[in-house]
């Protein structure tokens, strides 16, 4: 089956889906909170140390970083496109937030960051849109691009914030278990999940994603929406990395290369959230709440005991199974629309 | 849309008409061409010799071997294969962990397993018709997650596995260093070989034949009887065969096995094979272009070095050629009315 799902045809094929496994596409819809529930009451069952406030605040506090990034993600995978970029952009935005606010002060080193992610995301629409090049290819060149363009930057080292005040506001408790952190997160969460939902950009980008074409005959700019959902992408995965850089106090221009990368974190929770590579399906919460899902696993891994090696191993097995249940699901809806050519002639009418 | 009206302006003068075709159907090598130029007149007096050339071409060698593979599984629409680095790293370490047992057992077991990871992805994504960038990614996370736990973190080593039988352990480590006629390196051989062999494969068998219609349009290929699910199936098996012979190799170049073995290899080989011609979307391209794609990227980085940029001022620049290229490309495909992207 291609990958870019243009066409009437597809759209009978998703709803012919949609009719015949209709009970299953209930839990299939929520699968995020089942599984949230899941691991949750399992962790708090075998881990120790799993259920404290503490730890709870770590979880919350460690989710920040990739529920910022999966929301922007979100954004452009909804929009039918994909943004391979954000591992760098989170480093751009860490990176230009530290030097530029230990010269002229925090408030215009964190506008100056995230001007940069934007000005990154505007420079991969426009390449996807005006030049036409595939969304993939743009994005992968951009990767290393701006990856080139901070190790010249910062000369390959590590750079520190001058004044610590922040850092230490930053990982302050200013209500009950919650730090500054995770309530941006929480605000910045709410603030696209209404974006999407309630404005005119955010059902443009669902048609998008669903039909480009038809987008465009119903009279939407969609190279312009494309520019938008790749800057609020690239702009999201500044504003982690600017939260990241000020919380930690320093910035290093290869985050995330040893371990875990928080990029391939980020796709692997957008699609554990239900969030379809083929556009115009998906919920930011959802991703958000995916991400959460994650950190809580690999603390509560931690927990018990097990390192790194499991966490990843823990991840791959649980988007397998997410992936071979979403394959073997459709393969069985192809099989039967093979069989029953009538009924479902009838289905579309 | 934009492309329709523009379609109308189109100007079929000649000269025009010949550039565009030219560089859709051979721009890498166009591109290889220009930096020869570039590289002699930045260069001139040791860039284009005998052994530079050699250098250029070796370095990129395990790359291009490895790109061979995934060019099936590209050229069959199915973008890429995210688990490349775990392949690699997987039969990396078989090899040198069954090293004991004899030379052709470890390149046999090597290859083995390779092609048994490329058999359920094959199995996942072109019979079940799962993600291919997705499944791939939890096949990546789970086998080097899997591969970490295992080996403690810990590297092995064939001197220490084989044990005394040391003339087991030089032949293995001879593998990337041998030099045919005391000049060409085996691991060059070897790569333009498969290539050769490749290019066979995609325009002379049934298989090619069948690959080729089901990258271009797989509904089409369906429909025309071809086994769709199995063509797709053995791309990938031979996506992890290749991925298998670069494990091996590369663990025979570092003289160890390990988890990391292979990192970065999932995107260096997709940035060969679009510089290269073949488009993701399937149906277009050649292995010719692809071992232009790995050209280019040697010979970029060398001229950068003569030119005095570090590694990071390279990834700087070649992010920025890989797009120019690859947009050269695509658009000479659109004004020929041969892409409509």
């Amino acid at each position: 089956m291609s990958n870019t799902s243009i066409g009437p045809a597809a759209a009978a094929d998703r709803r012919t889906r949609v009719k015949s496994i209709k009970w299953s596409n209930v839990i299939n819809e929520n699968r995020i909170y089942i599984m949230f529930a899941i691991v949750f009451i399992t962790m708090a069952i075998i881990a120790p140390n799993f259920l404290n406030l503490f730890n709870i605040a770590n979880i919350l506090k460690g989710a920040t970083l990739c529920a910022i990034v999966s929301v922007g993600f979100t954004v452009v995978l909804i929009s039918g496109y994909l943004d391979l970029s954000v591992g760098s952009m989170i480093n751009l935005g860490a990176v230009v937030v530290i030097a530029v606010g230990n010269k002229t002060g925090l408030v215009p080193g964190i506008l100056a960051a995230v001007a940069a992610g934007m000005i990154g995301g505007l420079v991969n629409g426009l390449f996807v849109t005006k030049g036409k090049i595939h969304a993939f290819i743009v994005t992968l060149g951009m990767l290393s691009t701006v990856k080139g363009l901070l190790y010249m930057i910062t000369g390959s080292a590590s750079i520190n914030i001058r004044d610590f005040a922040i850092v230490n506001y930053m990982e302050s408790k200013v209500l009950w278990i919650f730090t500054p952190k995770v309530l941006i997160t929480l605000a910045l969460v709410v603030l696209i999940a209404l974006l999407l939902r309630k404005t005119r950009a955010g059902r443009v980008f669902f048609l998008m994603g669903g039909n480009r074409e038809t987008a465009w005959f119903a009279g939407y700019n969609t190279d312009r929406y494309a520019l938008f959902a790749f800057m609020i992408s690239a702009g999201m995965a500044a504003i982690g990395g600017i939260l990241f850089a000020l919380s930690t106090g320093t910035a290093v221009p290869n985050m995330g290369e040893k371990g875990l990368n928080p990029q391939l974190l980020v796709i692997a929770a957008t699609i554990i959230g239900g969030t379809s590579m083929n556009g115009g399906k998906g919920s930011v919460v959802k991703s958000a709440f995916a991400v959460l899902t994650l950190t809580m696993l690999f603390n509560g891994f931690s927990c018990l005991g097990s390192g790194y090696e499991v966490q990843i191993a823990a991840s791959g097995l649980i988007l397998a199974a997410i992936v071979s249940y979403e394959a073997y699901s459709s393969y069985k809806a192809d099989l039967r629309r093979g069989q029953r050519m009538k009924l479902l002639s009838q289905l579309d009418n | 849309m934009s492309d329709k009206t523009r379609a109308v302006r189109f100007d079929n003068s000649a000269m025009r008409l010949r550039f565009l075709t030219l560089m859709s159907r051979s721009g890498v090598y166009v591109m290889i061409l220009l930096l020869l130029i570039v590289g002699t007149i930045v260069a001139p007096n040791i860039f284009l010799t005998f052994n530079n050339m050699i250098d250029v071409i070796e370095v990129g060698a395990l790359l291009g071997t490895v790109a061979l593979g995934v060019t099936f599984v590209t050229y069959s629409g199915h973008f890429v294969d995210l688990s490349i680095p775990s392949i690699m790293a997987f039969s990396g370490i078989i090899a040198v962990q069954i090293l004991p047992l004899g030379l052709p057992v470890s390149i046999f077991g090597a290859l083995l397993t390779g092609c048994a990871i490329g058999a359920v992805n094959g199995f996942m994504i072109g019979k079940l018709k799962a993600n291919p960038i997705i499944w791939t990614l939890a096949v990546q996370f789970l086998v080097s997650g899997m591969l970490k736990w295992a080996y403690t973190g810990n590297q092995i080593y064939p001197d220490a596995v084989a044990g005394i039988n040391m003339r087991v352990v030089d032949a293995f480590y001879a593998i990337y260093r041998t030099r045919l006629f005391g000049a060409i390196p085996l691991i060059v051989v070897i790569m333009l070989a498969l290539a050769l062999i490749c290019q066979l494969v995609l325009f002379k068998t049934r298989y090619g034949q069948q690959l080729r219609v089901t990258g271009s349009n797989i509904k089409a290929a369906k429909c025309s009887g071809i086994n769709t699910e199995r063509t797709v199936w053995i791309a990938f098996v031979l996506c992890g065969l290749f991925g298998g012979i670069g494990g091996l190799l590369l663990s025979s170049l570092s003289k160890l096995g390990a988890f990391y073995m292979g990192e970065g290899y999932d995107f260096s080989t997709i940035t060969a094979i679009v510089l290269g011609g073949v488009t993701l979307l399937g149906g277009r391209g050649n292995f010719a272009g692809v071992i232009g794609g790995v050209i280019t990227l040697g010979l970029l980085s060398n001229i950068l070095t003569f030119i005095g940029l570090g590694t990071f001022e390279q990834l700087f620049v070649k992010g920025f050629v890989f797009i120019l290229i690859v947009w050269l490309n695509t658009f000479s495909l659109r004004k020929l009315g041969r892409d409509y992207v």
